[in-house]
């Protein structure tokens, strides 16, 4: 498959040329309050975008599925997301096969096919990613079409630069009706100023194809990988965002023995491309140790007293759901003749009332239902969990809930040390 | 702290209540040498875990909100003491003052506060940036309803004028200019209805928005439908709402809610001369009915 060395210049080009050719590309740019946050959103120059900026706040379903408005499906225009998160792309190819089972879900499928999903390697790990004990890793290629390993750690912008693009301002600027500039303002762009005098190398990418759709985006562009020190460059970030993230999962206790890239595997990284084969394999060094025992545990244990215990500050928010990378839910609502989806987290809500009342009122029976759902009745369906260990629920939850702390605590039921009893 | 983890422990150990509801660090379970991040609502039912119980300005969600009788697996419980905050105490006032809650079936451990931060994460110094905009002039620092009331009272936090001149901003704009804010804000909603779940005051059995038969609101998120679902539990706040700003908190899409909230506040104090009190004896506009009220608007 295709390989090349890509600099930022090379990506702009590469996202200049394809909006010019009408493609939307999608990318990470700054979001919320104080813009240190990223998310997921068309962009027409590459300079919008934060491609190494912290883990976009939302997850790449609704481009494949839009949360809101009616869907049509009709004009789709060919779409590129670029700088995907691993977990995200991987997220998204969870979800085809539950939106390609029983019921064949058309304009789902229509938007992954118009879709070419590059993703990134992460080089900054978040105290919250988990991937790592999922079987993913933070360069999986799993759901990708093509990956950019980073060639440094450092190279690029200060990680907490504030930054504020024109198309942001905006934005804001329509919000604040009489044009005063908003609060911080004047903070932001000095920030921004400083930031930008600060030197800085430019980044480079070692850009591989993962299928076809990948191959055909990157055919003629960056240069041929020559030199061997890019590799080694590459196996560096990948080795540390690793390392990070097995740190998380030995911190989470979602396994117990350290399944870091072994002598081995490290050797295999750089024997593969001196002989022509892969650049970056995709999850070496990760196996979902932690979770295998899980799905049959859980499906004997759903009247467990844990369950009592595990959620008392749930409040039902339904943010975990709607932030998740892998939750499948939605509703459709029916209106004027026309059928809307709407993103919603009603199986783990006390909504979803249909002929019935509300199948699950209490928090606690809401929650083991997720888990369940993402552990037990998934994984006994499709043999693989619903779930990419992206973090972002625990993240985004407004009563401290923390789904990979308490996963540890149900692996470590599920799969007790030796010589312990499960209880 | 320590009178909050004494007070704590000797109410379990009594057996006076079974579980204190309180707050805790968040931390260890992650990247241990980071130390805290934040705080998260903590529910301690073993004496001996009484000393994870914390109280600084990292503290803004309102707990009342586990108090709601909707959060049946907590009553499952048993009778549950709880870290009240002042403007907490309010929210605790309205649900005993609406019948959700006896008010003997609870302990509340008033704390002093010195205003809190807008994001449990930040803190627990308080910035003029990082001080909630709840706590602009707030007359609750210390608690009016309480069964203890522990720590020292803190200096005031920094006066921050943020929302109050966004509201003037607000109410100084034309109604065209006006309504294009709220429209652009509210189209952003995607319905999910997070604002209602973490909400203390929103206890209905069967909330307006569920009902189908008949469908009083679009349920599906058209800006249509979601001004009629902002509107209208905003009217149904009114005079009911404490301003805890757990809905903006809470809103996936940044949604300035607590700006409706305070401008429908403004309101039912200039017409009824009443702000959601921290005594529950004290009737509400939208709960009483009096023959004087001011009714020219139905002429």
């Amino acid at each position: 498959m295709t390989r090349a060395i890509l600099t930022e210049s090379d990506v702009a080009k590469l996202v200049a040329d394809l909006v010019g050719a009408g493609t939307r590309v999608i990318a990470p740019v700054p979001a919320g309050p104080d813009w240190e946050q990223t998310e997921y959103r068309p962009i027409e120059r590459l300079e919008e975008a934060v491609l190494d900026g912290p883990l976009p706040r939302r997850s790449l379903k609704e481009f494949f599925r839009p949360s809101q408005r009616q869907d049509d499906g009709s004009a789709l225009p060919p779409q590129v997301i670029l700088g995907a998160r691993p977990c995200d792309a991987a997220g998204a190819e969870t979800l085809d096969n539950v939106m390609g089972w029983d019921y064949r879900d058309e304009l789902w499928r229509a938007r992954r096919v118009a879709t070419t999903v590059v993703s990134i390697a992460c080089r900054r790990v978040e105290s919250s990613c988990f991937c790592g004990a999922l079987g993913i890793g933070p360069d999986s290629t799993r759901g990708a079409d093509a990956i950019l390993v980073p060639l440094d750690l450092t190279a690029g912008p200060p990680p907490s630069r504030r930054r504020i693009t024109e198309q942001l301002r905006r934005c804001v600027d329509m919000f604040l009706i009489d044009s005063q500039p908003f609060p911080g303002a004047a903070e932001l762009q000095i920030a921004d100023e400083v930031a930008s005098a600060q030197p800085r190398s430019a980044m480079r990418w070692a850009a591989r194809a993962v299928t076809l759709k990948g191959a055909a985006l990157l055919r003629g562009r960056g240069a041929p990988f020559t030199d061997p020190a890019d590799l080694d460059r590459a196996g560096t970030v990948v080795r540390t965002a690793r390392d990070l993230v097995a740190k998380n999962v030995d911190t989470l206790r979602l396994r117990r023995r350290r399944a870091r890239l072994d002598r081995e595997a490290e050797a295999r990284l750089g024997l593969m491309a001196a002989d022509g084969g892969e650049l970056i394999d995709g999850s070496a060094g990760f196996e979902a140790s932690g979770v295998t025992r899980l799905p049959e545990w859980l499906a004997q244990n759903h009247d467990h007293e844990l369950w009592k215990t595990l959620s008392p500050r749930c409040r039902s928010c339904g943010n975990c759901s709607a932030v998740c990378s892998t939750s499948p839910c939605f509703d459709v609502d029916e209106h004027d003749a026309e059928a809307r989806r709407r993103r919603a987290a009603k199986p783990a809500t006390d909504g979803g009332r249909g002929a019935a009342r509300a199948p699950r009122p209490m928090q606690t029976e809401q929650f083991r239902q997720r888990v369940m759902h993402k552990f037990s009745i998934h994984p006994r369906r499709f043999h693989e969990v619903l779930c990419t260990g992206c973090g972002r629920c625990s993240r985004a939850c407004e009563g401290g809930m923390n789904l990979p702390e308490i996963l540890g605590r149900l692996v470590q039921l599920a799969e007790p040390e030796p010589g312990r009893i499960a209880t | 702290m320590n009178e909050l983890r004494e007070l704590a422990r000797s109410l379990l150990t009594s057996g006076s209540v079974k579980v204190v509801i309180g707050y805790e660090n968040v931390e260890a379970t992650r990247w241990p040498e980071e130390g805290p991040r934040g705080v998260r609502p903590s529910f301690v039912t073993d004496p001996a875990q009484a000393d994870r119980l914390v109280f600084d300005a990292r503290c803004v969600q309102n707990l009342a909100a586990y108090l709601n009788p909707r959060r049946q697996h907590l009553v499952g419980i048993g009778k549950a003491a709880v870290v009240v905050k002042g403007c907490d105490a309010r929210a605790v006032a309205g649900l005993v003052r609406e019948g959700q809650l006896r008010r003997e079936d609870v302990i509340l451990i008033g704390v002093r506060c010195g205003g809190v931060v807008r994001d449990p994460t930040l803190g627990p110094g308080l910035t003029d940036e990082d001080v909630s905009d709840r706590c602009g002039g707030c007359e609750d620092r210390e608690p009016k309803l309480f069964d203890h009331v522990v720590g020292a009272l803190p200096p005031p936090p920094p006066s921050s004028t943020r929302r109050a001149d966004a509201l003037a901003r607000l109410q100084k704009m034309t109604a065209v200019e006006r309504w294009t804010f709220w429209k652009e804000s509210l189209s952003r909603c995607v319905r999910c209805y997070a604002c209602r779940e973490i909400c203390p005051m929103c206890f209905c059995v069967q909330c307006i928005a569920d009902k189908n038969r008949p469908q009083w609101l679009d349920s599906s998120p058209t800006t249509r439908g979601n001004v009629a679902w902002h509107m209208t539990r905003a009217l149904h706040q009114a005079g009911r709402c404490v301003d805890c700003l757990e809905c903006e908190r809470a809103c996936p899409e940044g949604i300035p809610l607590g700006l409706l909230g305070r401008h429908v506040a403004q309101v039912v104090e200039r017409r009824f001369g009443y702000r959601a009190s921290a005594d529950p004896t004290v009737p509400a506009p939208l709960g009483v009915y009096r023959t004087d009220d001011e009714e020219e608007f139905i002429v």
